[in-house]
């Protein structure tokens, strides 16, 4: 039978290191900054194209129909959207420091960020699609007078199909997924909140 | 070497062995401890400047290790071990000769992997000998009320080792 102060004293004896120096530690930083960086570039790079192809559309080309210029403002801003909603969620995180704050603080901040990105993830990325289905469907309206029929169709049913399977399929798995994901990280979040509550 | 590293040189030799110890503690592995232990060092070198002027430079980077270790287990989903691995042991006791000695250290941390996380930070503290004030300040939590937190964990830590040594 041991007590306490004998395992403080088993404790005393290891003789555990870290296996890194000082010198590492800021190597590392200056590489985790770079890939920050990367990062940045690489959520501006995916949309970007696409960005300034609407916006060439909207001032290149002269359109028949007012809806073709509000179907490109609708895409545009979506584009718009995608590309600031990235660059928030970094800079937040980058610039959150609640790790100097006590445990619950933290805790609360991290419940909160990752509330913040299941809505963004589920509610506004119904709402992302939905608009900017509604903003292809209206850009499409001049071409129904200005090209063949037939070959209006075939695009028209590709961009429907391809709604159909990204919203119903697609958003529809990714949504399930994020749930469950979602409420267990929330439900291990308030446990450890729990813990670290002063009871009065 | 400029003044900044010399001072963050400085830092980190008097500070990573217990922040290590922490980590080790809430993890149970020597990679994941190594992590944190370079997250929590990266924080602090980025802040360097807001420490120069503490005077506990020890609970705040103390606060960012238990802050990191409570994400890192969120983050990468990882859930301590219940068995520690067998290069544990190497890891913890190296250099030690005793291998009555290592198997003590082995069932100690074993012992500390069934306490609830909050448990596993406070007692590696209290090992380490960080004075209950600074505890009650990294963790937020009165200091009434920690010294009946530690009276409790300390029994109970007490009893799953004894209970572990008579199997």
């Amino acid at each position: 039978m041991k007590d306490f102060d004998s395992l403080v004293g088993i404790w005393n004896e290891q003789k555990t290191v870290p296996v890194i120096d000082y010198k590492e530690v800021i190597n590392n930083y200056k590489a985790k900054r770079e890939k920050l960086t990367l990062k940045f570039l690489r959520e501006i790079l995916m949309m970007l194209p696409a960005l300034l192809i609407v916006i060439y559309l909207f001032f290149a080309v002269e359109f028949n129909f007012w809806t073709s210029y509000i179907g490109l403002f609708i895409s545009a801003s979506c584009c718009f959207y995608f590309i600031i909603v990235q660059l928030l969620n970094i800079k937040n995180v980058t610039d959150s420091n609640t790790l100097f704050d006590q445990p619950k603080d933290h805790i609360l901040f991290i419940q909160n960020f990752k509330k913040s990105r299941h809505i963004q993830h589920t509610r506004n990325y119904k709402i992302y699609t939905l608009v900017l289905g509604f903003g292809l469907a209206l850009y499409f309206v001049e071409f129904f007078y200005m090209l063949n029929i037939w070959l209006m169709v075939l695009v028209v049913s590709a961009t429907i199909a391809w709604f159909i399977i990204c919203y119903i399929y697609l958003n529809k798995m990714y949504i399930v997924k994020e749930e469950k994901r979602f409420s267990e990280m929330i439900a291990d979040l308030e446990r450890l909140n729990n813990q670290f509550k002063d009871v009065n | 070497m400029s003044n900044q590293e010399q001072v963050f040189k400085e830092i980190f030799e008097a500070n990573s062995k217990k922040i290590y110890h922490l980590c080790f503690g809430y993890t149970g592995d020597a990679d994941s401890a190594n992590d944190l232990l370079q997250e929590t060092f990266l924080k602090v070198w980025q802040n360097l400047d807001k420490f120069r002027n503490q005077s506990m430079i020890s609970t705040w980077i103390y606060r960012i290790a238990v802050n990191t270790c409570l994400t890192y287990l969120k983050k990468e989903k990882r859930q301590a071990k219940d068995e520690l691995t067998p290069n544990l042991i190497e890891n913890t006791v190296e250099g030690l000769a005793d291998k009555e000695k290592q198997e003590q250290i082995k069932t100690l941390y074993n012992c500390i992997s069934k306490l609830d996380e909050n448990e596993r930070i406070i007692i590696t503290l209290v090992m380490d000998e960080v004075p209950y004030p600074e505890i009650a300040d990294i963790s937020g939590i009165s200091e009434g009320n920690l010294r009946v937190k530690i009276h409790r964990i300390k029994h109970k830590l007490t009893e799953l080792y004894n209970q572990h040594e008579r199997l």
